[in-house]
Parts: structure tokens; C-alpha cells; sequence
């Protein structure tokens, strides 16, 4: 057994040092000539590797290996009932949608925005901030700044287009300020991410929010923001702490919509 | 230190299906650990750039676009001293 204080070694790791140093100055310098390279390579390889990983989990999760017989049935009911509920929310909801474009024609105020629906290639559980890579297809005429949705709930803004990959900062990535307006009472508030499809405000002691209270987008009240899941306060404190979560789940979003012309 | 080529293959595969199903947190873990048991590891630098690429999000500036890959040449870094002061080899 031979320990590895010795001269040979010592010169292996200068040798190591120097190539390390050379290999930081040519990713800042490719950095700094092409800044979306990086971006566009790994995103042009992992696509198709991504998709091929969620076609492989798709089987496991489809395979009737995994599920007896007596879980189908109760899932069976289970969805059954689920879907009769949704069609009766459904029937309510045309109405008020209805009426919702009336009183908006009425008024003036334009309501239709267009949007496409694309695929969600990566999620945030892989990744260290709230971001979503969509895979777009050559007719999408996306740019940076675009609003993205899941129906009626407001997700983030593309913040990086990478040929056919699409990057989402999402509104709970860590440190994002978001404004928004507080529905029942349109009282506005800045809403700072934590990541986790979570966010916090520190509100006034006085400020009339109660837990399940929903948020809309300040600039696009169309769109709900987040909802109050947590309130923290104490006798002392002329402060509290609000913490809220995004309304959708953003750890199985398959499709999310971008929106133009908002 | 691991110097057979198919533990060394083994791991760099692990880590790039990490890449695509694991949380970032897990491919950093078997970064740092192929970084500290194998010789010259500087493959580090190819699946951090890939972390970089696929889930860093748009800063004006170079050192907060390339966290991974900057955090990998800080533990390469690290890892020869420890190497050289800590660990002893067959």
C-alpha cells in the first residue's frame, strides 16, 4: 500500500488544475460568442432522450403488472363519480361563461387572447428553480415574454427560446417578484416565490385574507395566480406571513398553453 | 480510487439518466462522488454544462447562468487537495 504524498502526484493534479482552467476559459469564451449554444445543444440532445424515458415510464405506469383487479374497480367508480361531478360543474361553468362575454361586450373590455397548446418535455421536480422546457413545433410563433397558462391559471413567462425548445421561468421560481391582486377584494399584493410551486407575502395584520382566498394576476385578471394554503401570526406581530401555493399541479403538467397578445 | 473502465462507464451512465429522471439534487450527489473516487474525472464537466443547458434559467451574467458548471470546477478543484492530503490509494 503506497500513500499519495509523492512528487508524481502533485504534478498530476497541476496538470489537472491548468486543463480545468482551460476548459472554464472556453466555455466562457463560447459563452460570451454565442450565448444560447449551451442551451441549444443540450436541449437539442435531451429532447429526444426525455421523451423516450417518459415513453419507457408510460408502459411501466400502463402495464397491468402493477394494478389487481379490485384497485381498477374502485378506481372505475372513483372516476365514474368524478365525472359526473365535472360535467355538472361544466354545465355551470357555460353559463357563466356565457354571461361573463356578455357583460364583457357590454362593457367593451376584450376578452378573447389566443393561445397554443405545447407539450412540457422537463418539470420542476428535475430542476433546482421553477422552470418548465417546452417542446415547440415549427407553426408556434412563440417569443420571449409570452404568458403561459394551465386553462385559467397564470404559470410563468417564456424567459429563453432555443430553436424548438422553449424555456418557462415560472412566477414561484426563487426570488421572482409577482404582482397580483387579491380576488374577493382586488387589494393588490406582491407575491415572491420560494420554488416548489410556492410563494410568500408579507401582508399587514389588518389586511382581510383568509386561508383559501385566490390571487389573480395583476396584470391579467383573467388568470389565477395562487391561492393562501397557510396563515402565520402571533399576538405580538403587526405583520403576517402569508404562505400561498400555485392552484395546479406544476410536478405532472403534461401540455400548458402559451398565450399571445395579452 | 476506481480505475476499472466499466464502474467508471457505470457511474457517468447513472449520472446522465439522473440527468432526465432524477432531481438535480441526486445527479450533484453522484457528481461529487465521481469526482472524489475516480481519477481525472473531468466528464463532471460535460453533465454539469447539461445542467446548466437544460434547467439553469436566463441571468445577464455568466456566473449565475453556469451555476453546476462552476460549482463542478470549485469541486474538482477541491477534490484534487483532498485527494492529495485525505485519501490513499492501492
Amino acid at each position: 500500500m503506497s500513500y499519495q504524498l509523492q512528487t508524481r502526484q502533485n504534478r498530476g493534479g497541476k496538470k489537472s488544475i491548468i486543463l480545468t482552467t482551460v476548459i472554464a476559459l472556453l466555455v466562457f469564451g463560447i459563452y460570451y460568442v454565442f450565448p444560447g449554444f449551451f442551451t441549444q445543444v443540450t436541449l437539442a440532445i435531451a429532447k429526444p432522450i426525455s421523451k423516450s424515458i417518459d415513453a419507457v415510464a408510460s408502459v411501466f405506469s400502463n402495464s397491468q403488472f402493477f394494478h389487481s383487479k379490485a384497485d381498477l374497480v374502485d378506481e372505475n367508480a372513483r372516476l365514474h363519480k368524478q365525472n359526473q361531478d365535472l360535467e355538472e360543474k361544466l354545465i355551470s361553468f357555460d353559463l357563466l361563461a356565457s354571461q361573463n362575454e356578455e357583460l364583457r361586450k357590454f362593457l367593451g373590455v376584450r376578452s378573447k387572447l389566443t393561445g397554443v397548446a405545447v407539450p412540457v418535455t422537463m418539470h420542476p421536480s428535475q430542476s433546482p428553480y421553477d422552470l418548465l422546457v417546452l417542446a415547440l413545433s415549427s407553426e408556434n410563433t412563440v417569443q420571449v415574454g409570452n404568458l403561459v397558462t394551465n386553462g385559467s391559471v397564470a404559470l410563468g413567462t417564456v424567459t429563453e427560446i432555443a430553436g424548438k425548445n422553449a424555456k418557462v421561468t415560472l412566477y414561484t421560481s426563487p426570488g421572482t417578484l409577482t404582482e397580483g391582486r387579491i380576488m374577493k377584494n382586488g387589494t393588490p399584493v406582491i407575491l415572491k416565490g420560494v420554488g416548489g410551486g410556492n410563494f410568500v407575502y408579507t401582508a399587514p395584520r389588518e389586511l382581510d385574507i383568509v386561508e383559501g382566498d385566490l390571487i389573480s394576476l395583476s396584470s391579467n385578471s383573467d388568470f389565477a395566480l395562487a391561492r393562501v394554503s397557510h396563515i402565520e401570526e402571533t399576538d405580538s406581530d403587526s405583520f403576517k406571513m402569508l404562505r400561498l401555493s400555485n392552484i395546479t399541479n406544476i410536478f405532472s403538467l403534461t401540455f400548458v398553453e402559451i398565450i399571445h397578445g395579452q | 480510487m476506481d480505475s476499472k473502465p466499466y464502474k467508471r462507464i457505470g457511474t457517468v451512465v447513472a449520472m446522465v439518466v439522473s440527468l432526465f429522471v432524477f432531481p438535480w439534487w441526486v445527479t450533484c450527489m453522484l457528481g461529487i462522488y465521481f469526482v472524489l473516487f475516480f481519477n481525472k474525472p473531468f466528464e463532471i464537466f460535460i453533465i454539469a454544462l447539461f445542467l446548466d443547458g437544460m434547467y439553469g434559467i436566463v441571468q445577464p451574467n455568466f456566473f449565475f447562468t453556469h451555476i453546476f458548471f462552476l460549482g463542478a470546477v470549485v469541486v474538482f478543484i477541491v477534490s484534487l487537495w483532498i485527494k492529495e492530503h485525505f485519501m490513499f490509494k492501492n
